[in-house]
């Protein structure tokens, strides 16, 4: 994650990441979607409190605000980090969960023999601070609490993962854009004999880069997701940038895990979980 | 060598120089056999850091009794040990050792079947025969176990391979299954709902396997449920013990009763209730006097009565 863009706050609109410089000793408070982020920077101890609203689905966002400790919630969790003499710089961006997520549609959609169709989700992006732009991380923590599944044939095989129900829209003019999601676009090709309901899904997010355009929306690499014609074969893609053609967007982080563009080949289930 | 010689004339030993001198090899290959073991043991465990706890210790202590061994053999050859002796004698030595030490050879190769069965590591979690702690080793003769309360417990290899073990470690979700009871008188689709939403909400509680939900039967005092629920397994403690709290909480919000246990007496006949007054005590009375034979009747509708009941704190069957 090394690539991440930076820009002044001023510079960034609605972008909650890059770096931020701070007053010494004094409280700036962030609030992205339902995570909220309270930072001081002292000269040899960096005070981090963090809460969630636990509403996934807010909008709100509010950047390095002006506040005291009367306004910090009070379940939020305090990490003390003893730095001493870092500058007082914030450094923030947002990275894709640290394990796959099983995306299970609320409605699932069926996709016939033989057809494609695009589906644009949503997953919650991990907060990571770090003192600057390139100095010690400080937090790598999700902006909303995931619920975990399991993802496999059997309770003695498969693989540990998040798990998020979305609506799964197939218009991307229906998506709702959060600061603390990022749109993925799913692409998903039937080439079976006969149809693929579509009521789980794997996406691969540890192998995928972070995006953002211009009006502050986060958006991931594209995915095609592939059911072959022989019985129980599928395959996954990864193609750079969001694959959307109205979108302009710049890479911030890059993929947690460098899996290339191909792979989780002939395991049918592995990707739709049938 | 003049101390070894006054050593040796000590101790009434007559031996001659070239004698002194075997011996004195003898201990420098004795030294420097437990030195160069030491080594092996070190670059063995350096080598093979991406091995499991459980590989790395085997292939140390192989290299370690490798070298050893070697040196001591030919420690023994320079103090002038016959092995060609010890060969002739290796029947009788073998049936008299093999009698001696049957138990010990029994464990050694229960040891071995352990290793090679890969049933359990070093820093598993196991329950043997309802002992449950941490595996620290699994040495020559016996495994080692920290229990939680921090005590060290020797199980013999023997016992290990012919008992049956729980290990705790080996897949990565568990299931955790909590009983609860609910009151005959509650709504049981709203009390099933009520739990598979509280499973529902749980970050912790795994989407799928998806939780489960059975029926238990009437019991005594209570319809009884079970609520199933998988999580990752460093995650089952905590689940365990956040989805007892929301239950009770979940059902306290929403006034469903987890009945303690009673019994219903009633008078010969199920249409005839046992009549009962609650009194309250006089002020006259001793504290310590008991209950009264009679007095004002309190809310003295007849009605089966209910001998147990929610317990005063006293009485508390918990």
């Amino acid at each position: 994650m090394g690539d991440a863009t930076y820009e002044a706050p001023q510079e960034r609109g609605s972008s909650w990441w890059g770096v931020t410089p701070l007053p010494r000793d004094a409280l700036r408070g962030w609030r992205i979607g339902p995570y909220a982020l309270w930072v001081r920077a002292g000269e040899r101890e960096w005070r981090l409190w963090r809460a969630s609203s636990g509403d996934a689905m807010t909008t709100e966002l509010e950047l390095a605000i002006e506040t005291d400790e009367s306004r910090i919630a009070a379940d939020a969790s305090l990490t003390r980090v003893g730095l001493t003499g870092a500058e007082p710089v914030l450094g923030m961006r947002p990275a894709l969960a640290d394990r796959d997520v099983v995306v299970r549609p609320d409605i699932p959609v069926v996709v016939p023999a033989g057809a494609r169709i695009e589906l644009y989700v949503t997953t919650p992006v991990w907060v990571v601070t770090s003192v600057g732009k390139d100095g010690p991380m400080l937090l790598d923590e999700p902006s909303h609490r995931l619920s975990d599944t399991w993802f496999g044939p059997n309770t003695l095989t498969g693989e540990l993962a998040y798990a998020i129900r979305t609506a799964s829209r197939l218009d991307l003019a229906d998506v709702p854009r959060r600061p603390h999601r990022a749109i993925t676009k799913l692409t998903v090709i039937n080439e079976g004999r006969d149809q693929l309901p579509v009521d789980r899904l794997k996406v691969p997010v540890t192998g995928l880069a972070i995006y953002a355009d211009g009006s502050g929306g986060l958006w991931t690499d594209h995915v095609t997701l592939e059911r072959r014609l022989q019985p129980g074969e599928a395959a996954a893609s990864v193609s750079a940038g969001p694959g959307v053609a109205d979108v302009q967007a710049h890479r911030i982080a890059e993929p947690r895990v460098a899996t290339g563009s191909r792979f989780t080949l002939n395991a049918f289930g592995r990707l739709f979980g049938v | 060598m003049g101390w070894l010689s006054s050593v040796a004339n000590a101790l009434h030993l007559h031996m001659s120089g070239e004698q002194l001198g075997a011996l004195a090899r003898a201990g420098v290959y004795v030294v420097l056999g437990i030195v160069l073991a030491r080594l092996a043991a070190v670059a063995v465990n350096r080598a093979t850091r991406h091995m499991s706890a459980q590989e790395r210790v085997l292939l140390r202590r192989l290299a370690s009794y490798l070298v050893m061994g070697l040196f001591f053999a030919s420690a023994l050859r320079e103090a002038g040990f016959r092995f060609d002796v010890l060969l002739g004698a290796a029947g009788i030595v073998t049936v008299a050792v093999g009698f001696a030490s049957q138990t010990s050879a029994s464990n050694m190769i229960s040891g071995l079947f352990l290793m090679l069965e890969r049933s359990i590591a070093i820093g598993d979690v196991i329950n043997v025969s309802g002992t449950v702690g941490e595996v620290l080793s699994v040495d020559l003769l016996s495994t080692r176990l920290r229990t939680f309360d921090n005590l060290l417990v020797r199980i013999p290899n023997q016992t290990m391979v012919s008992t049956m073990i729980t290990n705790y470690n080996r897949l990565p979700i568990r299931r955790f299954d909590l009983q609860v009871g609910v009151a005959y008188k509650e709504d049981l689709a709203m009390v099933e709902k009520t739990l598979l939403d509280i499973a529902d909400r749980n970050p912790l509680c795994l989407e799928d396997p998806a939780p489960l939900l059975i029926a238990n039967g009437f019991g005594a005092s209570s319809i009884d449920y079970q609520l199933s629920v998988w999580a990752k397994r460093e995650n089952w403690l905590e689940l365990r013990n956040r989805i007892t709290r929301e239950v009770k909480a979940g059902f306290d919000d929403l006034g469903i009763e987890i009945p303690f246990p009673h019994v219903s007496v009633y008078t010969g006949s199920a249409s005839q209730p046992f009549p009962v007054a609650l009194t309250t005590p006089s002020a006259a009375r001793p504290p310590d006097a008991g209950p009264g034979p009679g007095g004002e009747t309190a809310g003295g509708g007849p009605g089966a009565a209910d001998v147990g009941g929610r317990p005063q704190s006293q009485q508390d069957p918990a």
